[in-house]
């Protein structure tokens, strides 16, 4: 058995909770890519997020626990090459990130986890009140013609979110992998893909990266030394703010909802593997 | 006096017999020896502060130093640009403005791939980090290791091309008062990087430019930078002449004119460029003319040393100099 460890990078409010809770359930469903025939013995981080989403909740912010170096492995075996591997995915707080992002400081043992680790999911969030749109020329305009650096001093900057979004996909460059002895993979997971409207789903991630977040997108088509791909998710196909979804979800089966979108070269397909972008980074390019 | 006591007359020390009749040991005017007034540190003293934990830590992409750009360079060609101009001539500006442009894919058929120091331009582009105007820094930072603080270092940003190879352009931000400098005090010093310099932009003010009153002077102040940089750039050197504040009016014609005179007359090129970073009027786009300034920097023919130079110097006295020469003849 191979064992994979890959971290999940990414902001406060961009899914990665909800994500793992959905990879949960689709690894005992049986019916994805990658399977978890036996259910490991330490689930407790993983049942509590997905009880949220089997209430018709999402999840909230992880807790502090997460941060004290909980983890959530599973032996899983993939459908497709009938490999069996190992996965280790160490939670990590959105905070961490963030702090990592203003200070270009990681704790010592996250270090340790992004080198060992053969893979990670990069995590951006459609819609997120956590989003921040790059400056524009007016506020540009009114913050530099402020003279005096007190002026500044209060005002807190929020980093946009593409700046962030690069900054991360530098630390994974640098760090990601180093001591796993294999080329890194990184999937760039767009969550909340139901909330676009159809046309702009329709062009699929690598479109929609181009047009919300170009500093990124440039960043992504110039990285040599990861392996990457963009995938648009779904983890139920939809909002439970939506009152008429939150009914037909509670009367469904949560392994016929939500979608992974796959942005290939020439298509833009949507599959119901929720595994998907997992199975990508541990077993290649099947997909 | 004694020495155990404040009054003048008091034996005190000597008697241990108070002049006032007090009592010795609590007499308010007694001076207390060093053993008595001793203190005890250990106990007063307020611990020290814990150390804060220290993380590993990723590179920064901050402004670079000239060590980094040197290993930078080591790696892959990257174009510099010598940006030089007046305090408020607008540098700042349009670097801000170009970011932006970048930041919502604007810039026609250039693109972001990737910056060294993205954090400092966002940083800038907030007004966050300004030139510490009661200390300038004095040089090129050689080693960056703080990053609250804006230092004379370069940019970088490495573009894409829809119908090109990408591109890096290292662009230095350095205050104008260096530019200030090299023209009043032919401090040049610290702008020895010039001598490496792919292209140079001199940015003027616009609006100083074709103003009345400021108009004589700026074209002053421009011709002495320009002559300045005879000997301080390689020869034939491309200038671009970037006019600010487009927004406020288009150039001034005669103007132009009469600083390319000046330029070819020292063996230079100079190519205007108008650009509006920012923009006061809605028929004038923010960031107009930072596309053309980009792409006339892109494609400026790269200046080298002439790779087999004609050896036409005084070493003639050189026999296989004077073979040559025979030859020739």
């Amino acid at each position: 058995m191979t064992g994979h460890s890959f971290v999940l990078v990414g902001g406060p409010d961009s899914g990665k909770t909800n994500y793992l809770a959905r990879f949960w359930a689709a690894l005992r469903s049986r019916k994805s890519t990658l399977a978890a025939p036996v259910a490991p013995a330490e689930i407790e981080y993983v049942e509590d997020a997905l009880a949220h989403l089997l209430k018709g909740k999402f999840a909230p912010r992880s807790g502090p626990s997460l941060e004290q170096g909980n983890s959530f492995s599973v032996p899983v075996v993939s459908s497709a090459t009938s490999n069996r591997f190992e996965i280790v995915v160490p939670d990590v707080l959105g905070e961490l990130w963030t702090r990592a992002v203003e200070t270009t400081e990681l704790p010592q043992q996250w270090m340790d986890a992004l080198e060992q680790a053969t893979g990670a999911l990069l995590f951006i969030r459609v819609q997120s009140e956590a989003n921040v749109e790059p400056l524009n020329w007016v506020t540009s305009a009114a913050l530099l013609r402020i003279n005096q650096p007190e002026h500044n001093a209060g005002t807190e900057r929020r980093i946009p979110t593409q700046v962030a979004l690069c900054e991360l996909l530098r630390f994974l460059e640098s760090r990601l992998g180093t001591q796993a002895g294999v080329r890194p993979r990184v999937a760039v997971l767009i969550t909340a893909w139901d909330l676009l409207d159809a046309a702009t789903a329709r062009k699929g991630p690598v479109a929609f990266l181009r047009s919300e977040y170009p500093l990124f997108a440039g960043r992504l088509s110039d990285v040599t030394r990861l392996d990457l791909r963009v995938f648009g998710v779904s983890v139920v196909g939809g909002d439970f703010r939506d009152n008429e979804f939150a009914m037909k979800f509670a009367d469904g089966k949560l392994d016929e909802t939500g979608y992974i979108i796959v942005d290939d070269a020439e298509t833009v397909r949507q599959e119901p593997d929720l595994t998907l972008p997992v199975s990508w980074i541990v077993d290649g390019d099947h997909i | 006096m004694s020495s155990a006591c404040e009054k003048e007359t008091c034996t005190v020390g000597e008697t241990n017999q108070c002049l006032l009749s007090n009592d010795p040991e609590t007499c308010p005017h007694r001076i207390r020896s060093e053993a008595s007034q001793a203190v005890d540190v250990a106990a007063e003293t307020v611990p020290p502060l814990e150390e804060p934990e220290k993380h590993p830590r990723f590179p920064l992409s901050q402004a670079l130093s000239t060590e980094q750009v040197a290993e930078l360079m080591g790696a892959r060609y990257c174009r510099l640009i010598g940006i030089l101009g007046s305090p408020n001539a607008g540098k700042t500006a349009a670097l801000v403005s170009l970011y932006l442009l970048l930041s919502r894919d604007k810039l026609g058929g250039i693109h972001f791939a990737d910056s060294r120091t993205l954090m400092a331009l966002d940083e800038i582009s907030h007004g966050a980090r300004r030139w510490n105007e009661g200390a300038l820094p004095e040089q090129l930072t050689v080693h960056t290791e703080m990053a609250d603080e804006r230092t004379a270092g370069y940019l970088h940003l490495r573009l894409s091309q829809d119908d090109g190879d990408p591109i890096d352009l290292l662009l230095p931000d350095l205050p104008g008062e260096w530019t200030t400098a090299l023209i009043d005090k032919g401090r040049s010093d610290r702008m020895q990087f010039l001598r490496g310099a792919d292209l140079i932009w001199i940015m003027v003010d616009g609006q100083q430019l074709s103003g009345s009153n400021s108009r004589q002077y700026t074209l002053h102040r421009t011709k002495l930078l320009i002559q300045r940089l005879v000997g301080l750039v390689r020869p034939k050197t491309p200038l671009f002449l970037v006019i600010t504040r487009r927004d406020v009016g288009p150039m001034d014609e005669r103007s132009i004119r009469e600083l390319q005179s000046e330029a070819v007359e020292l063996g230079f090129t100079l190519v205007p460029v108008e650009i509006a970073s920012f923009s006061d009027q809605p028929e004038i786009e923010p960031g107009t003319g930072i596309q053309e300034l980009m792409s006339a920097t892109i494609s400026s023919s790269v200046v080298g040393g002439e790779f087999w130079p004609d050896a036409t110097n005084g070493r003639l006295e050189r026999a296989i100099m004077r073979f040559r020469r025979r030859e020739k003849s």
